[in-house]
């Protein structure tokens, strides 16, 4: 079941396009990193399923209604947290989160317990100073509180972690993998890392399209053997097996059964210092699309 | 109506914790105790002045039409410029610190947005000007016993004035969002034209700015209400339908 569909989408700004016959599913209770370069399109795609900025052609559904620009009722289904949430700085935590609850019209019954849980999911709950004191963390934090405060079927997050420090990195991925049971995620980013780590598909978005998507479940697939080779070894080696140089000692054998490896290595007598099987990342991956 | 009082709420603490709500209380307070008590003050000043200079003067009896010609002096020169300054940002400074995104997609409609920030600035507007104008009405009483005629009309006038100049504001906002100085210009190009327009007797008497002249003829009984009518009718309407082609704007703006 797909909660968000989008078709033949495309977007220019000042005759320069931006998004190009965009098309991309995105699965309930998933997690789907978008990733590109900056300036490929992520922000604009996202702000136009959020309807804040006006397709020049093709249509988005989310949770089944299609999105208008402007005033969409779409977004009572979606959450969304921006790469730098703003908050009114007077405001603490609690208020904010209250504040967004009376706009999604959470009744009065609901309100507390909500915010309660949100606090406590973020850790949030024992704050209580002002917004305007926040760390850029924190901030983030109580971002994913508000998107996430009208449950949310799907909730967008645009580069969450790009600006944070590996520790305030590492606590927002953990917030976004724990909430899939509930919510379906997107999240765009350029950090591969974060990706891998906590996304079931990956859909790389090159030149205002997605270009490729990942199943980041299955193998990427081998990159090749990697050796550690001394430069007697080297010599004694000659040209049986092709070998591409990667760094000083260290040699990569890419299309060839790991079985000929080790014939030719027992035949020439060689016995490297190590022998690894490289696996592809998405990063090999994203520079084969992207290159 | 939730997001509506939601929103209304926020508000009122954002202009109590802003501060903004007692800057223009003080002001307006000040105005109306410095008006009436200038007034009663200017002949000692002005017999003190003369009497340095050696000049003989015969002074005026000052009366408490005298106090309202200094209030609503001081209302066009200090009041309604503080107004605008300190409301003026009540919208772009939403748009600049991107602050109505996080709402805004949680399917908050733009036309309450606009249409709470237009009520509340206008209630924050009415708060401070009857302070500061029953201030005035008071020390007045208290200093020349006497009550005019039309008060609450004249009061009234330059209240109206005030709400046409809120509609500018939101206009203004919607047009350059994330510009306080645009929305500055654009009111002072406002009265500035209509300033212009009132030159023209054909023109002067359908106009707002005709409302700020007005209300001390209405005091000294020589325009009586039928003549302003016009004016008030005109400014009520264009303060409507510039507030709707904000929304208007707003809506297609690109966030």
């Amino acid at each position: 079941m797909n909660i968000l569909k989008i078709d033949n989408l495309s977007k220019s700004f000042n005759g320069k396009t931006v998004i190009d016959n965009l098309n991309l599913t995105v699965k309930k209770h998933t997690i789907y990193g978008f990733i590109g370069n900056n300036g490929t399109g992520k922000t604009t795609t996202m702000k136009t399923i959020l309807g804040l900025l006006k397709a020049d052609s093709g249509e988005i559904e989310v949770c089944g209604q299609k999105v208008a620009f402007g005033n969409t009722d779409t977004n009572s289904c979606i959450g969304y947290l921006p790469d730098v949430p703003e908050f009114y700085g007077y405001m603490k935590a609690e208020e904010y989160l209250k504040l967004c609850a009376e706009i999604t019209n959470i009744s009065k019954e609901e309100r507390l317990p909500r915010i309660k849980e949100l606090l406590e999911l973020v850790g949030l709950d024992r704050e209580s100073s002002k917004i305007k004191t926040y760390s850029r963390g924190m901030k983030q934090r109580l971002g994913i509180a508000q998107a996430l405060i009208n449950k949310p079927q799907l909730l967008i997050c645009d580069e969450p972690t790009s600006a944070l420090d590996p520790q305030g990195r590492s606590e927002i991925l953990n917030i976004l993998k724990r909430i899939t049971v509930e919510t379906t995620v997107i999240f765009s980013t350029h950090i591969l890392s974060d990706v891998e780590r906590i996304c079931d598909t990956a859909g790389i978005l090159h030149k205002g399209n997605v270009v490729k998507e990942i199943n980041l479940h299955e193998s990427l697939g081998d990159k090749g053997i990697m050796m550690e080779l001394s430069v007697e070894e080297l010599k004694v080696l000659g040209d049986e097996l092709e070998l591409t140089p990667v760094s000083e000692s260290k040699y990569r054998v890419e299309n060839q059964p790991l079985q000929n490896i080790y014939k030719v290595l027992q035949d020439k007598g060689v016995y490297p210092e190590s022998i690894v099987r490289e696996k592809r990342s998405l990063e090999d991956v994203y520079m084969e699309v992207t290159s | 109506m939730n997001q509506i009082s939601a929103l209304f709420k926020k508000e009122a603490v954002e202009s109590i914790r802003n501060f903004k709500l007692f800057l223009l209380l003080a002001v307006f307070i000040i105005i109306g105790i410095i008006s009436p008590l200038t007034a009663y003050l200017m002949p000692d000043i002005m017999a003190m002045v003369m009497k340095d200079a050696g000049i003989k003067f015969e002074l005026p009896v000052v009366t408490a039409v005298d106090s309202y010609v200094q209030f609503f002096g001081n209302m066009n020169q200090l009041g309604l410029p503080i107004l605008v300054i300190v409301t003026g940002s009540i919208l772009t400074n939403e748009f600049s610190r991107n602050t109505l995104i996080n709402l805004l997609t949680k399917g908050l409609k733009r036309h309450n947005v606009m249409l709470v920030k237009f009520l509340y600035t206008i209630l924050m507007w009415t708060v401070v000007y009857v302070f500061g104008a029953v201030t005035a009405y008071l020390y007045t009483i208290y200093y020349w016993e006497n009550e005019l005629e039309n008060i609450l009309a004249a009061f009234g006038l330059t209240w109206l004035y005030g709400i046409f100049l809120i509609s500018v504001i939101m206009m203004a906002s919607a047009i350059f969002r994330t510009s306080f100085l645009g929305v500055l210009f654009t009111v002072l190009g406002v009265v500035i034209i209509m300033i212009i327009a009132s030159i023209y007797p054909m023109t002067a008497e359908y106009l707002p700015q005709y409302l700020l002249t007005s209300n001390m003829s209405l005091l000294t009984g020589e325009t009586g209400m039928s003549d302003v009518m016009p004016a008030v009718l005109i400014t009520a309407g264009a303060s409507i339908l510039i507030f709707l082609l904000s929304i208007v704007t707003f809506n297609k703006a690109v966030m």
